[in-house]
């Protein structure tokens, strides 16, 4: 986001505030409508208690220099998430993860009298690998009989999307991209494999759920729509409201996805280094990083985030990309079991980023637009962007000077044993990629640091400043 | 109508408008009609839960008694 003033663009859906930038921070100002509801949030102990275990975003209440506008009650200012990401970015266990703290607020709120009025996977964010709301104004009034309005939702982003990915394939998580509010029921119903109907969870909040909608759902044909909300008056008592928590929750829980077979799963196993030349290059690495000493870190194509660890271990903010989602998963496990911060391991694939999407395609910001980063850590990726994907070197160095200010990367030659075997099966057709190639492509934007062989290998690591405009 | 009942008519309609301003999202008649459908087997559900917890942990406290008897 370029301005330093001015509402959010993806805020606006809430009558009960917005998220606002002033002097390039962030605020979120809570109008007088939700003035009782912000009270009984603060009061009853809800806040406090989603707070201390890590579940919400805390928030300080401020007084801005204009003043207080018409129909505002109070300026906050939330907890701020290094980086933003997007549940289309998220490996499986990240989305479960997700998932189970959204189940496990909405039970927290219904000890309080509250519940949540959107469930929406936009909701959560990661910080130190954990998942955490962030829209403190999602709290209503729980009322007695009352179903929960956020249950489509709910088996939209998060039910769907993980049984698919569960069931289906994990890739479909992509799916978001497209269907902003989640994978609609009947979709997800039709890709879900048949014997997705003995699980009960399923069958019920996903199958069952489908078909529920069509029947009732989309006929807005005159005087249908009273006769239907007669219907759904029917009650839905606090136990049964927590029984459907329950069993989204096992539902949830008993979805498992394990990293096997897809191509970069077992990555370090399958490279051509050996141990000699991985414990140079990870010193290489680190005495670069030190030196270019960056507040931010993105380590593209970082695989499972060996070197990614390199930065994070220094209390860098490092986001760890990777094309392959069991890359990204075994990446996340580790941080989770290890208990790491400072890092978040996200999917992405480089030759088609993540675009902007939404209303006016500007709700959910592009992956370059959440950039740039003070450092990135190009490691054997180049020869993947300009053989396998037939980018020339120009346009990579244009791409790395719009991303960060240093740039720590890995020159991988034609005698590599990788790249030769990328040129195996096709007509070689880069004479400009060699060593002196890339040197002049990138220094059309880049100064040289420094430059070292990895020992026991044919690549070169550089270290690069971008050239001041 | 008297005062108390208009102050009582006024309160309950910004109750029920207040509350549509707040739940802004739409929650699909279809999956309200839904909810409403599964309610009872999952409030049973749920409660047989409660019951068979506090039945295993009445058997496992009258197993701890009778080994250290």
């Amino acid at each position: 986001m370029n301005n330093s003033h001015g509402a959010v663009p993806s805020s606006f859906r809430d009558p009960s505030g917005f998220v606002f930038l002033w002097d390039g921070q962030l605020y979120r100002q809570v109008n007088s409508s939700y003035q009782d509801l912000f009270d009984l949030l603060m009061g009853s102990g809800l806040y406090h208690e989603l707070t201390s275990s890590r579940l919400l975003v805390e928030h300080q209440e401020v007084l801005l220099p204009h003043g207080k506008q018409a129909g505002s009650y109070k300026i906050i200012k939330p907890e701020v998430i290094s980086f933003l990401s997007f549940p289309y970015e998220w490996c499986f266990s990240q989305f479960k993860a997700a998932a189970l703290a959204t189940l496990r607020i909405q039970e927290k709120a219904l000890e309080h009298g509250m519940v949540l009025k959107d469930a929406s996977a936009y909701n959560i964010q990661f910080s130190d690998g954990r998942p955490v709301f962030i829209d403190t104004l999602s709290f209503e009034r729980y009322r007695e009989g009352e179903p929960w309005v956020a249950y489509r939702q709910f088996c939209q982003h998060f039910l769907a999307p993980l049984a698919l990915m569960s069931a289906t394939d994990v890739r479909l998580g992509l799916l978001l991209r497209n269907f902003i509010d989640g994978i609609p029921l009947d979709l997800a119903s039709k890709l879900l494999p048949a014997r997705s109907h003995l699980k009960l969870g399923l069958l019920m909040h996903i199958h069952l759920h489908a078909k529920s909608q069509v029947k009732y759902g989309d006929a807005h044909r005159d005087g249908e729509r009273t006769a239907d909300k007669e219907k759904t008056s029917g009650k839905v008592s606090r136990q049964a409201m927590r029984g459907l928590i329950d069993s989204l929750k096992s539902t949830v829980k008993n979805l498992e996805w394990n990293p096997k077979g897809t191509e970069w799963g077992d990555y370090y196993s399958d490279t051509n280094y050996s141990d000699q030349a991985m414990q140079h290059k990870m010193s290489l690495v680190a005495e670069f990083v030190d030196k270019a000493a960056p507040k931010t870190v993105w380590d593209l194509g970082g695989n499972t985030g060996v070197f990614s660890r390199i930065a994070s271990q220094r209390s860098i903010d490092t986001v760890s990309f990777d094309i392959d989602p069991a890359a990204v998963e075994k990446n996340y496990r580790r941080l989770v079991e290890q208990k790491e911060q400072n890092l978040l391991p996200l999917v992405l694939d480089l030759t088609n980023p993540s675009p902007a999407i939404g209303w006016q395609n500007q709700e959910r910001d592009s992956l370059l637009s959440r950039g740039p980063v003070d450092a990135v850590l190009a490691l054997a990726l180049i020869h993947h962007l300009a053989i396998s994907n037939n980018v020339p070197l120009p346009k990579i160095a244009e791409f790395f000077s719009k991303t960060c200010s240093s740039l720590i990367i890995e020159f991988v030659p034609k005698t590599d044993s990788q790249v030769r075997r990328l040129l195996a099966s096709r007509e070689d057709i880069f004479p400009q990629y060699t060593k002196e190639g890339f040197e002049k492509a990138f220094g059309i934007h880049f100064n040289k640091v420094a430059a070292h062989p990895v020992s026991g290998s044919e690549r070169t690591l550089y270290l690069m400043q971008k050239k001041q405009e | 109508m008297n005062a108390l009942t208009f102050s009582i008519t006024l309160a309950v309609i910004t109750l029920v408008f207040g509350r549509e301003a707040h739940a802004y999202l739409d929650p699909g008649t279809g999956s309200m009609v839904f909810q409403a459908l599964i309610a009872l087997f999952l409030g049973a559900a749920a409660t047989g839960k409660l019951w068979w917890s506090k039945v295993k942990s009445i058997f496992s406290k009258k197993s701890d008694r009778e080994n250290n008897e």
